[in-house]
C-alpha cells in the first residue's frame, strides 16, 4: 500500500519546489491539483487568470462533493502500483484531507510554511498568474486562504517545514521529513 | 558537508574510518560517512533482508549525499583501490565535487603508474599520504568548503534522538536538564499562556509542562520532533533554523522557550531577535543556557564530543566564545526581569537562567 503525501500551505510557500525535489531525489511521482484546474481551462480555450482559476476550482469542488482530490483518484491508484509513496500537491481545505483518507490508508500531510516577506518575495520572483503582486495582495491572499481552511490544515499537519528562502537548507529539511515519511511505510 | 568515501568491509577499514570521521568532525565539518548514516539498521528492521531493496536505498542514500555535498574524501588503500570507492570518486568527479585522496599505504603500481592509477589521479583535486597532511589541508579550507553548520547539529540530533532522553547514560546533559526544569517549573507555576513557543524544544519537556491554548516548538532536527509530536500530540512542531524568519507572527506569544541552543548557533544575534519579534507585549522569555565560563576555562570551547551507546564518537560544532557577553546584548534587547547562574551540582558546571520581557 502506498503512501500519499499530501502537501499544504499557503501560496507561495514552497510546496511545488517541495514536491519537484522530492519527486527528484527519490523518486516519487507527482500529482498536482492546480494541474487539473489548468487543464481545464486550457481545454475550454480561455486565459489562465485568476477569476478563471477561482471559477474553475469553485467548479471541480461542486462537481466532487466537495471532495476535490476525488479528480485525482485514477491516477492516484494508477501510482498506487509503481511507488512506495505518491506525493499530491497541494490540500486546501480539510475536507480534501477527508476524502485523501478515502482513497488511501495512509496519509502524511507536509506543511510548508514561510515567513510572509519569504512568500511575497517567492510569489514575486515566479509570476504565476493569480499570484499577489503586492504585500495587500498577499494579506488578501492569506484571508481568502484562512477562509478555506488552510490553517486548520497546517495545525493538523504531521509535519511542518520552514521554507526560509535558502533553498539547499529548505531540500535538505524537506528531504529528511520524506525520507522519515518512507521509512515508517 | 564532507562525503567520506572509504572501503568498509574489514574491522580495521571500519575501525579507521569512523575515526577519520570523527577527527574531520573536529575540524566543524559535517560528515557523511555511508557506514554510519546511510541508516542500513533502519532499513533492515522495516524490510528485513530484502537485499535488493535494502541495497538500492543505500545506493540512492550514498549518491543523494554526494550530490549535496562541498567536497569528497576518499580512502584509497591496498594494491588496488576499492571498486565502490572508485565509483563514488568518478561520480563526483562528474559533478564537479572537489575529491581529496587519502593513501597511507606505500606500495605503488610501478615506476609508470605511480601510487594510484592515473585515471584516478587525474580525478583528484589533492593527493594525501597521511591523515595529518589530510587533516591540515581540511582546516586550512575549512573557510572555503561551505560548511552548513545548521544542518549538521540537525544532523547530530537526528542521531542521538533515540538515546538523547537517557538520563543514565548521559549524566551531565541530565543534571543540566534537571536543574533547568526546576528554575522553568517556578516561572510557570499556577499560570496559564495563550501562545507557547519553545526555540529548539529537542524532544523537550517545556510545551509538556507549561499550561498554554496553543504549543508551538521549534527545531531543526526532525527526529526530535517526531518524538516530541507522539509524546504530545496537540502540540504543533515546526522544522525550521532559530536563526531564520520563522513563519510565527510577530508578538503573537507569551510564553518563549528556549534553553540550551545558543552554543549550537552561528549567529546568536538573528535568534534573539527573533525572540524579540515574536514575544507579546505582556509575554515573558525564559532563557537558559550552559554557563560559558567553565568551557572556555577548559578550552573546550569548539567542539562537543558525544560518545553514543553503540561506542562510536560524534562530534558538532558548539561555541561558547560568542555567549561570554550575552548579558550585555541582552540588556540592549531586552528588559532583564531576573538573571541567575543556577550550579548543576556537576563539577564546575552551572547553566545562566535569564527571565526576559520585550523593552517598555
Amino acid at each position: 500500500m502506498s503512501t500519499v503525501i499530501g502537501v499544504c500551505g499557503y501560496s507561495g510557500a514552497g510546496k511545488t519546489t517541495f514536491c519537484r525535489e522530492m519527486a527528484r531525489r527519490f523518486p516519487l511521482p507527482v500529482l498536482s491539483t492546480g494541474e487539473v484546474v489548468r487543464r481545464r481551462i486550457a481545454e475550454r480555450g480561455e486565459a489562465l487568470t485568476p477569476e478563471n482559476i477561482a471559477r474553475a476550482s469553485d467548479e471541480i469542488r461542486q462537481e466532487t462533493g466537495q471532495r476535490f482530490v476525488r479528480v485525482l483518484a485514477p491516477d492516484l491508484i494508477r501510482s498506487f502500483g509503481s511507488s512506495p509513496a505518491v506525493l499530491l500537491d497541494c490540500l486546501r481545505e480539510e475536507s480534501d484531507l477527508l476524502a485523501l483518507r478515502e482513497l488511501s490508508h495512509r496519509v502524511a500531510l507536509v506543511a510548508i510554511a514561510a515567513a510572509d516577506d519569504v512568500r511575497a518575495a517567492r510569489s514575486r520572483g515566479r509570476e504565476r498568474p493569480g499570484d499577489p503582486i503586492s504585500p495587500a495582495g498577499l494579506l488578501a491572499l492569506n484571508e481568502l486562504e484562512r477562509r478555506l481552511g488552510v490553517d486548520r490544515l497546517i495545525a493538523g499537519a504531521d509535519y511542518v517545514i520552514a521554507n526560509d528562502g535558502d533553498l539547499g537548507r529548505f531540500i535538505a529539511r524537506s528531504a529528511a521529513v520524506v525520507g522519515e515519511i518512507l521509512a515508517g511505510a | 558537508m564532507i562525503y567520506l568515501a572509504t572501503s568498509l568491509f574489514t574491522a580495521a577499514e571500519q575501525a579507521f574510518s569512523a575515526a577519520l570521521a570523527a577527527e574531520i568532525e573536529a575540524l566543524g565539518y559535517e560528515v557523511y560517512y555511508p557506514w554510519r548514516d546511510a541508516g542500513e539498521e533502519s532499513l533492515i528492521a522495516a524490510w528485513g533482508e530484502d537485499w535488493p531493496r535494502v541495497n538500492a536505498e543505500i545506493a540512492r542514500r550514498n549518491l543523494s549525499a554526494i550530490d549535496s555535498c562541498a567536497a569528497v574524501v576518499a580512502v584509497v588503500e591496498g594494491a588496488d583501490m576499492d571498486s565502490g570507492v572508485a565509483m563514488e570518486i568518478g561520480y563526483a568527479r562528474a559533478l564537479g565535487k572537489p575529491v581529496k585522496l587519502l593513501r597511507t599505504d606505500f606500495r605503488t603500481q610501478g615506476p609508470r603508474i605511480g601510487p594510484v592509477n592515473l585515471m584516478l589521479g587525474t580525478a583528484a583535486e589533492t593527493f594525501y599520504t597521511s591523515v595529518e597532511a589530510l587533516l591540515a589541508g581540511l582546516r586550512s579550507e575549512r573557510a572555503e568548503i561551505a560548511d552548513t553548520a545548521g544542518d549538521a547539529v540537525a544532523r547530530f540530533y537526528n542521531r542521538i534522538a533515540e538515546e538523547y532522553s537517557d538520563g543514565e547514560r548521559h549524566p551531565t546533559t541530565h543534571a543540566f536538564k534537571r536543574a533547568e526544569e526546576a528554575v522553568t517549573a517556578e516561572h510557570l507555576a499556577g499560570r496559564r499562556f495563550r501562545a507557547a513557543l519553545d526555540l529548539g524544544c529537542g524532544d523537550g519537556n517545556f510545551l509538556y509542562h507549561v499550561t498554554a491554548d496553543a504549543k508551538i516548538g521549534v527545531d531543526g532536527s526532525v527526529e526530535m520532533l517526531r518524538r516530541h509530536h507522539l509524546r504530545l500530540p496537540e502540540a504543533s512542531f515546526l522544522l525550521a533554523d532559530c536563526q531564520r524568519p520563522l513563519p510565527l507572527a510577530p508578538s503573537a506569544f507569551d510564553v518563549i522557550h528556549c534553553s540550551f541552543l545558543l552554543d549550537h548557533l552561528t549567529d546568536v544575534d538573528a535568534c534573539l531577535r527573533e525572540m524579540r519579534r515574536l514575544v507579546a507585549q505582556d509575554g515573558i522569555i525564559l532563557l537558559a543556557l550552559y554557563s560559558p565560563g567553565p568551557f572556555l576555562r577548559r578550552g573546550e570551547e569548539d567542539v562537543l564530543r558525544y560518545r553514543t551507546a553503540s561506542g562510536g564518537v560524534l562530534a558538532v560544532r558548539r561555541s561558547f566564545r560568542d555567549l561570554a557577553d550575552l548579558g550585555r546584548r541582552l540588556a540592549s534587547l531586552f528588559r532583564v526581569e531576573d538573571e541567575r547562574t543556577v550550579p548543576v551540582g556537576r563539577e564546575d558546571l552551572s547553566l545562566d537562567y535569564y527571565v526576559l520581557k520585550a523593552p517598555e
